[in-house]
């Protein structure tokens, strides 16, 4: 199984990932609404610090919903008919990935295998292997 | 017809009765000059009553983004903040990096502008639709990397924060303004604008969407820009180096600067070039929507900063006699902290140097001293002792104490550190520049000097010359994308502005832009006062031949100048006293 893999030396923090993510996935550029959110920052000026939210197909979310409606072959599935938007998945993803919005949760699939942020990353600093 | 990109809002914020409402965005004048540079000075152009004092109430202080702002087109993500200049009395649009350009367009807003000013020092915090006002008593006074620190910490990491420090309170018309600590508005005093509204940050966070014609394949498209033109050697080379790389360009050349401009080249330039300096780099980081990333993170000794550029160590090294690295980045870091421009300090310092040595007046340093080079820029920031008298920069300074000649500045903006006698095309291209001297507006010596596409020491050809440059940054600055997409064509920003807005824009009408934005400026500069008496050259470039490098020999002859001038001129249009006619005027 492929997964995604972020490193943080090679990070720039232009959020490119994120802004191409909601493009494919929500129709407009909204980081807040992405699957993926990388951001660099300057704690106090004087360290360069990272939030890494993406998704490593742990699978807890899976293991942990009360109502199946998550699968996880190649990829995570949310069924959302089946989804109650109880937010459990998104208490317990590790990396903060969830997103629950309008009673359903959103999770990253990794573009069924072929992630958009992946291609788009200029530095290479996520891969998916 | 309507064009996505845009938020198609405008924001106001009266700070004097501390109120905010948004109107539309003015699309008619959008279509003319895109956003970002041209459509903050159309604004301004409208809003401004000519002849207000830029550091009174009337002046207006505006954030403006563009339409590419918030998509991922790369290096996009840069936002103009302009007003009146303080230093000048000209139009200022500055550029920053950083990620607030596109939070401001993720808050819903293409622009927002600061109006009237505030009773007591505050900051302004923007959440999408919600604005307060805060005091900042406790921030008033501090530097501005504290003062960033601070709001960061109560605040978080979504928030980006502009802010400035003591040289913006006391309204030094050199000083900046800061954001993601390391990245500046630097020019034209645009901090003391900040500063003369009692407004010591702007804190901001956006949660909302931007939207673009046919979101997928216009993604898909600019992935592939992104890969194929952009991240290509001719541009990647900023992720390695930083402009730390223009330094051995500039010195192979002849136009980096020594001893305040009294020559050129540097033997000892390997002392404090990218090599040694980037021995030290921490980390990298770019802007948001960068994909370049020329942000280099440094820790040299005691001294820390993003940077420096190459303009900052020109200026506080070879031109001020210094080939020390770890002094040249405290001093980069010292004059962000304080909230003065790099580039209008070190030169006011260094012409004092020259004026010690010469014996003209005694400003109690000299040619090398590092130690006191930092030491005056907290003079300068507090306007304390030497620092009063420095505060002013080079123009007022020098019709005070003497040394004009060699006070390089144009309208009261210092020079950037490209030596005009390598270069002469430089010295129109500062000469005509919008905001006094300049280097952002057409960058000769990329023609000149490096590409060696033209002979650098004649006029000849130049007034073309320096248009098609400042034509070709004029739409960039309009679309607000960083100068380091140096292979970037007109037809790639045309193509740009058409896929995401969904209106065709052909590769003339972004010259039509370009063209309206170099215009307006000059109008408002005309509106003024302004005009050829003060599209000068300073008087040691006439006088002085070069005694080093490879430009050894070279002095501009006024009348090359003038010739150069009346070039560009004719380019523009304009009379032979530099002045827009009324049938450009009423086009605008």
């Amino acid at each position: 199984m492929k997964r995604l893999k972020f490193s943080k030396e090679k990070c720039i923090g232009c959020q490119l990932c994120s802004q191409v993510c909601s493009a494919m996935k929500e129709g407009e550029y909204i980081p807040s609404k992405a699957r993926i959110g990388i951001e660099t920052y300057y704690d106090k000026g004087k360290e360069i610090k990272y939030h890494d939210s993406y998704c490593i197909l742990c699978g807890i979310c899976k293991k942990k919903c009360p109502v199946d409606a998550i699968t996880l072959g190649e990829y995570i599935q949310v069924d959302m008919d089946k989804c109650i938007g109880c937010g459990v998945c998104a208490e317990v993803c590790p990396k903060h990935v969830v997103k629950i919005r309008d009673e359903k949760a959103y999770i990253c699939d990794t573009c069924k295998g072929d992630p958009a942020c992946v291609k788009t990353c200029p530095q290479n600093a996520l891969t998916f292997e | 017809m309507t064009m996505l990109g845009y938020q198609n809002k405008f924001l106001r914020i009266d700070l004097t009765k501390k109120g905010a409402k948004t109107e539309p965005l003015r699309m008619d004048w959008a279509e003319k000059y895109i956003g970002s540079k041209g459509l903050a000075i159309k604004y301004l152009y409208e809003e401004l009553k000519p002849g207000i004092d830029p550091l009174s109430s009337e002046n207006k202080l505006l954030l403006m983004t563009g339409p590419l702002t918030g998509t991922p087109v790369p290096c996009s993500g840069k936002l103009s903040i302009s007003a009146k200049s303080p230093a000048t009395g000209t139009i200022n649009d500055c550029s920053i990096g950083g990620h607030v350009g596109i939070k401001i367009k993720f808050a819903g807003y293409d622009a927002i502008m600061f109006e009237g000013v505030l009773k007591e020092p505050g900051y302004v915090l923007i959440e999408d639709s919600k604005i307060s006002f805060k005091d900042a008593k406790d921030l008033w006074g501090r530097g501005s990397h504290e003062a960033e620190a601070i709001l960061a910490e109560k605040y978080g990491h979504e928030y980006s924060i502009l802010s400035i420090g003591p040289a913006g309170e006391n309204l030094v018309t050199m000083s900046c303004i800061n954001s993601d600590y390391y990245r500046q508005a630097g020019r034209g005093g645009i901090g003391a604008v900040m500063g003369s509204k009692n407004l010591k940050a702007i804190v901001i966070k956006g949660t909302g969407g931007v939207k673009a014609a046919n979101i997928v394949e216009t993604t898909k498209r600019i992935v592939e820009i992104l890969h194929e033109d952009v991240l290509q050697e001719d541009n990647t080379f900023i992720f390695d180096c930083g402009t730390t790389a223009f330094l051995e360009a500039c010195n192979d050349g002849g136009i980096l600067p020594v001893n305040n401009f009294s020559d050129t080249t540097d033997e000892r330039w390997t002392e404090y070039n990218g090599d040694v300096l980037l021995e030290k780099r921490a980390g990298k980081r770019g802007c948001g929507s960068c994909g370049l990333g020329c942000g280099n993170f440094l820790k040299y000794g005691n001294a820390i900063c993003e940077g420096p550029e190459y303009e900052s160590i020109a200026v506080a090294g070879p031109n001020a006699g210094i080939r020390d690295p770890e002094a040249i980045v405290k001093f980069n870091q010292v004059a962000d902290d304080v909230g003065l421009d790099t580039i209008s300090a070190g030169d006011t310092i260094i012409w004092a140097m020259e004026m010690t040595e010469k014996g003209i007046h005694d400003f109690g340093i000299k040619f090398g001293d590092k130690e006191k080079m930092i030491e005056y820029l907290y003079l300068m920031a507090k306007r304390e002792g030497v620092g009063a008298d420095l505060a002013l920069g080079v123009k007022l300074a020098s019709e005070k104490y003497g040394g004009t000649d060699f006070a390089m500045h144009v309208k009261g903006l210092e020079y950037p550190q490209y030596e005009p006698r390598g270069s002469w095309g430089m010295s129109l291209a500062y000469a005509v520049s919008d905001r006094g001297a300049c280097h952002m507006r057409a960058y000769a010596p990329n023609e000149e000097v490096f590409a060696a596409s033209i002979p650098p020491y004649t006029p000849e050809d130049k007034g073309q010359m320096v248009y098609n440059l400042a034509e070709h940054n004029a739409v960039k600055f309009c679309l607000c994308i960083c100068d380091f997409w140096g292979t970037i064509t007109m037809e790639i920003m045309a193509e740009m502005m058409t896929i995401v807005t969904g209106k065709e824009w052909s590769v003339q009408e972004m010259k039509d832009v370009a063209w309206r934005t170099i215009q307006i400026a000059r109008a408002f500069n005309q509106r003024e006062g302004f005009n050829r008496k003060d599209d000068t050259m300073p008087k040691r470039l006439a006088k002085e031949a070069l005694k080093n490098g490879p430009a050894a020999g070279q002095a501009i002859p006024q009348e090359a100048f003038e010739d150069m001038l009346n070039q560009y001129y004719n380019v523009l249009g304009w009379d032979e006293n530099g002045m827009v006619p009324e049938s450009i005027i009423c086009q605008l």
